[in-house]
């Protein structure tokens, strides 16, 4: 198609381009407003469908779940470990003789201890008896 | 302008500001349907596709808020194709046949404006596409390239091709050349 007109530089030519588009034909406004009508009804539906993300909240929650549990766990062990170290001594204490040095009643306790009355020996059967 | 729909569709996104939505939806529907008639859309077509398209883009336009106003439009481009592919029996293969026909061939031309209008409708869809939303809609070329889903220096690269090619034929078809 021949024509007459100077080639445009590119400014010249990109101004051009935009005054095509300035002429090119306008929507009808009320059919634009209808569908924006449309559009407004489906409005709210649109806005609950947004997605909130909430993975971290639950590797939160598991860690938490996680750290509750072994904390729990060794609470537990180290109580039992408490427990045995405390009935170990108790036998200790049972195993050890008792200082009597600083108590004379004990030590007479000791004596009868060791050595049974009269009378303890009366009510005993005896078995065997060696010749005197 | 981009930014200043993405801070509306921000506040529709967060707040649930539908007078915001509305704000988006008047500054676009007019470059939308304008841009369905280049592509060889009927009057009625266009305004089908573009209630289609904005129905569509609420649906996914808080997932992804970074380049809304290239999200509408590759809605609008895809929405298209699948009218024309409805309204055919054989599929179409590229872009380039929905406009079949459509470059008008006038005896003369009254001024610059006309003749470039008439090498602009002469150019394939593809790149009618990429000056409209270059040129009149105002995205960038990586907007663009979302849009069109090719690389943005390939964007950038055509753009300079279409105008080059426009001076060349201009100049190809001139009296004087």
């Amino acid at each position: 198609m021949a024509h007459d007109f100077s080639v445009p530089d590119e400014v010249r030519l990109e101004q051009l381009i935009v005054s095509v588009y300035k002429r090119m034909p306008e929507p009808e406004f009320p059919r634009l407003n209808r569908i924006e009508e449309r559009l407004a009804r489906t409005l709210p539906r649109g806005t609950t469908r947004k997605k909130v993300n909430k993975t971290h909240w639950w590797i939160v929650l598991l860690l938490t779940g996680g750290l509750a549990t072994a904390a729990w766990w060794v609470s537990d062990v180290y109580n039992d470990n408490l427990q045995d170290n405390q009935t170990m001594n108790i036998k200790d204490d049972v195993l050890q003789p008792a200082d009597t040095t600083a108590r004379p009643d004990l030590q007479e306790q000791q004596v009868r201890d060791v050595q049974p009355d009269a009378s303890d020996r009366k009510d005993t059967p005896v078995i065997y008896q060696r010749e005197q | 302008m981009q930014d200043q729909a993405r801070q509306l569709l921000e506040r529709y996104c967060k707040n649930s500001d539908h007078p915001a939505f509305n704000s988006f939806y008047r500054s676009q529907r007019g470059k939308l349907w304008q841009f369905l008639r280049s592509r060889g859309c009927s009057e009625d077509t266009a305004y089908d596709l573009l209630a289609e398209a904005f129905l569509k883009f609420i649906q996914v336009v808080c997932n992804d808020l970074r380049s809304p106003v290239a999200l509408l439009y590759r809605i609008a481009i895809n929405l298209h194709i699948d009218n024309y592919r409805r309204s055919k029996s054989s599929p179409v293969s590229t872009d380039n046949d929905l406009v079949e026909g459509y470059v008008d061939e006038p005896d003369n031309f009254t001024d610059q404006r006309d003749y470039a209008e008439y090498l602009m409708k002469s150019l394939p869809q593809d790149e009618q596409n990429l000056l409209f939303m270059r040129y009149w809609t105002g995205l960038t070329h990586k907007e663009i390239a979302k849009v069109m889903d090719i690389p943005e220096s390939t964007i950038r690269r055509q753009c300079a091709a279409i105008i080059k090619k426009l001076q060349q034929r201009w100049q190809e078809e001139s009296h004087g050349a």
